[in-house]
């Protein structure tokens, strides 16, 4: 046990050892009425209730390291407010009844240092600990004085303990009274100014700290209004009786105060306890914080129902996603409910759900903050996910797009000019089949007819080079044949997969090595070519080129979802067929 | 010789029907797509058959499976393909199951009358006919060590010949040479490529162009 340990335990065992003894001194049969406690059940009541709930709160703080000197504020305040019974122990011996005089003066500091310290404090370290130790001072002169100088017997105004005083150095009913109204009017100046202090604390405290603070502060105030109000009645009166009015309203007051107060600084313990345990889980949770997709499997194993699927809103696609951001249509039926997830007055997600499982509001509470932050966690990967799926279409579509315009500015020279090419290919060979006798005419048609054949031949590869239309019609392997006869490089063509791919993925695949033999130097050392299918994936590799490939490539690579990567000399694009 | 013609484009059809009519051909019908052709050829059994390779209703390969249906129906029709496009791949799938009485030809090539009425006579006496251009374009192809460097210039000139399908009989008497000079050129070359020389088959047709254009490839 270490030494704080084991004060706490010493302080709070002082305290239960304290009211042990008020409870036993109160129960003894008494002639006169020495104690409040003994005027009414009632006050019997009121009393050891405030003193029990004072120790039971210092108890419960003490366990809570982090909330001060609270505990011990608490337990000695319970030790000052039962004094009193100690002192009213008519048959018991003098020095209890003796120390219970010394003590009961003491609740007052007691109180003020416990509002001076509670949660949401205003005054700094120096001034709180100066103001906090005069108070003590004061109170312990006047007690100490008093202590030395009274003696009960002469006291006219006598009443809980009218025997001797066994700390009496001097017999001085004068002196004793004038500290005792000394002790009496600081009280009531003292209790002003903490109460004023308080007042202060509470309306310029931040929100937060007030809402923290104020269980504890409020009652301290109070109780310490209830003990200035005891002070000053006693100061213009001091034939107190536990019988009369108003010393009775007063006790009261004081002890449901107190009660308060115990109530207070349990209640500030209990919340504090709680905000940590609550914080302790939600990091636990954090650290927990499952991976993409697994909400949904946690939620349907927590709640047993296998059906039970969390779709994500998009509102800028309008529509729902489940967790890796494929498009879903969360159901509604008469077995089937749905929940709304908001955040922020936002709808971001639904869970579909078994009906029979649970009602709605059932779901909302059993999916704790953590749960939503995973939700909030998932959705913001969905709309992200989403967001690239959409890019990654719309390149591709515009890839898609700009080839078709190709493959149709292909088709239209085939079936326009190179036709029209043919048609006057054919008239001029009519024309000269017809001018055999004139040379210098049939001269002039033959040249006519070489230069149309020419102009053929380059429509033919310039329609070809826009777009290989034997790519569509025939697949990569053809293409690449194709490719190999006219390149101005040797190539070498390894492999390529005997089925049709979608049109996109052939006509990537092409390119990688269209672009890469265009960029081969006349007498390299010649390409090889592979092309392999394997799940789902064309891998085309291209070994021996001279350059790295055009951002182009790598452009058109990714637009179809694919990477482009280069190794010395080696080009390889995986290309997904999915 | 009764020949049908099938092209969509109708000046390319007109030009050939006039072209055939006017050397002395009987042209019995015409058609513009691959589905009025079979049924003509069915009805005239024609004596050869000119199709385009682009029809309707793709503008793909509708002529090269017309000219395929119309080889297994009825083989002594020879039929003459004819395309704007220098693909070997083409050529080699029109003439890969049967190289007798078929014929590739770059469409260009057809308003020469000689060529025309020749490559016509040429399938309709089962021989096999093969564009130049495209047996050009498969002896320019770069190759790594390549083999037809080893090939004398006479050996690589009878090759292309065989390519283009023309008869041992036909080479002689283009190369000004004896037919026994160029069974000898054959055989050699033949041998130097690894290739088997099937002098009465028109499969020799194939061979060489497979391996003009796989040569290399070891697989797809």
């Amino acid at each position: 046990m270490t030494r704080g340990a084991f004060s706490r335990v010493l302080l709070v065992a002082t305290g239960v050892f304290v009211m042990v003894v008020a409870v036993v001194a109160a129960r003894q049969p008494s002639a006169v009425l020495t104690t409040y406690a003994a005027g009414s059940a009632a006050a019997n009541i009121a009393f050891f209730i405030a003193g029990l709930a004072l120790i039971a709160a210092g108890a419960l703080a003490a366990g809570d390291r982090a909330s001060g000197p609270l505990w011990s504020l608490c337990v000695l305040g319970g030790i000052a407010w039962l004094a009193p019974a100690w002192v009213g122990w008519d048959t018991g011996p003098a020095l209890p009844r003796s120390v219970g005089m010394v003590l009961a003066p003491f609740l007052v500091p007691v109180l003020v240092h416990l509002l001076l310290a509670a949660p949401g404090r205003r005054l700094s370290g120096p001034l709180r600990r100066t103001a906090v130790a005069g108070v003590y001072g004061i109170t312990a002169a006047a007690s100490i004085g008093l202590a030395l100088t009274r003696n009960p017997f002469l006291d006219p105004n006598c009443w809980s303990n009218c025997a001797d005083n066994v700390f009496r150095l001097v017999s001085d009913p004068g002196l004793a009274r004038l500290i005792e109204a000394i002790r009496l009017s600081a009280s009531v100046g003292i209790g002003i100014l903490a109460v004023l202090v308080a007042t202060w604390q509470l309306l310029t405290s931040t929100p937060v700290a007030r809402a923290v603070g104020w269980m504890v502060t409020a009652p301290a105030a109070l109780a310490i209004t209830a003990e200035v109000c005891y002070a000053a009645v006693l100061r213009g009166d001091p034939a107190e009786s536990p019988e009369r009015n108003p010393f009775v309203w007063i006790f009261f007051a004081r002890s449901a105060a107190l009660t308060a107060l115990a109530v207070g600084v349990t209640w500030y313990v209990v919340q504090r306890r709680r905000r940590r345990t609550a914080f302790l889980t939600l990091v636990n949770e954090l650290e927990m914080s499952p991976g993409i997709g697994s909400l949904q499997a946690l939620l349907s194993r927590s709640l047993g129902d296998n059906s039970l699927t969390v779709a994500y809103w998009l509102s800028r696609a309008g529509r729902y996603v489940d967790a890796l951001g494929h498009a879903v249509n969360p159901e509604v039926d008469q077995d089937r409910a749905m929940t709304a997830i908001v955040r922020s007055g936002t709808q971001v997600a639904v869970v579909s759900h078994e009906r029979a499982i649970l009602d709605d509001q059932t779901l909302r509470q059993r999916i704790g903050p953590a749960a939503l932050l995973a939700i909030d966690n998932e959705r913001l990967g969905v709309e992200l996910t989403a967001h690239l799926q959409e890019l990654r279409l719309s390149r591709m579509r515009i890839v898609t797009a700009a080839d078709e315009a190709r493959r149709q500015i292909e088709r239209d020279l085939h079936d326009g000019a190179q036709q029209r090419l043919l048609s006057v290919l054919y008239e001029l060979r009519l024309a000269s089949s017809e001018s055999q006798e004139d040379a210098h005419l049939s001269g002039a048609l033959d040249a006519l007819i070489e230069g149309t054949q020419k102009s053929l031949v380059e429509l033919r590869e310039l329609a070809q080079g826009i777009f290989p239309a034997i790519l569509d019609e025939a697949g990569l392997g053809a293409a690449m044949g194709t490719l190999a006869d006219q390149a101005g490089c040797a190539i070498e063509i390894r492999s390529v997969p005997h089925v049709r791919l979608p049109a996109p993925v052939e006509r990537t695949a092409y390119l990688v090595v269209s672009e890469t033999v265009g960029a081969a130097h006349a007498g390299s050392g010649g390409l090889t070519v592979n092309m392999d299918l394997c799940d789902e994936t064309l891998t085309v590799c291209v070994d021996g080129a001279d350059k790295a490939p055009s951002e182009y490539l790598a452009d058109r690579v990714g637009a179809a979802g694919g990477v482009l990567s280069v190794n010395s000399g080696a080009i390889r694009a995986e290309i997904p067929c999915g | 010789m009764r020949i049908a013609v099938a092209d969509d484009s109708m000046l390319t059809r007109e030009g050939i029907v006039h072209l055939l009519s006017v050397a002395g051909h009987e042209v019995v019908g015409q058609a513009d797509d691959a589905d009025r052709l079979l049924s003509l050829v069915q009805a005239l059994r024609p004596d050869a058959v000119v199709i385009d390779i682009r029809m309707p209703p793709t503008y793909t390969d509708e002529g090269l499976v017309a000219a395929q249906r119309i080889h297994a129906a009825f083989p002594e029709i020879g039929v003459l393909v004819l395309s704007q496009y220098v693909e070997p791949s083409y050529a080699i799938r029109l003439i890969e199951d049967h190289p007798e009485g078929v014929g590739y030809l770059l469409k260009e090539r057809v308003f020469d009358v000689a060529i025309l009425i020749d490559a016509l006579r040429r399938v309709a006496d089962r021989e096999t006919v093969v564009d130049p251009t495209i047996v050009a374009r498969l002896f320019g192809r770069r190759r790594v060590a390549d083999p037809l460097d080893t090939l004398s210039e006479r050996g690589a000139e009878v090759l292309g010949l065989v390519a283009e399908g023309r008869s041992n009989q036909a080479i002689a008497a283009r190369l000004h040479i004896t037919e026994r000079t160029v069974e000898s050129h054959v055989t050699k070359t033949f041998l130097q490529l690894g290739l088997t020389d099937d002098p009465g088959s028109h499969r020799r047709v194939l061979a060489v162009l497979a391996y003009l254009r796989h040569q290399g490839i070891t697989s797809g």
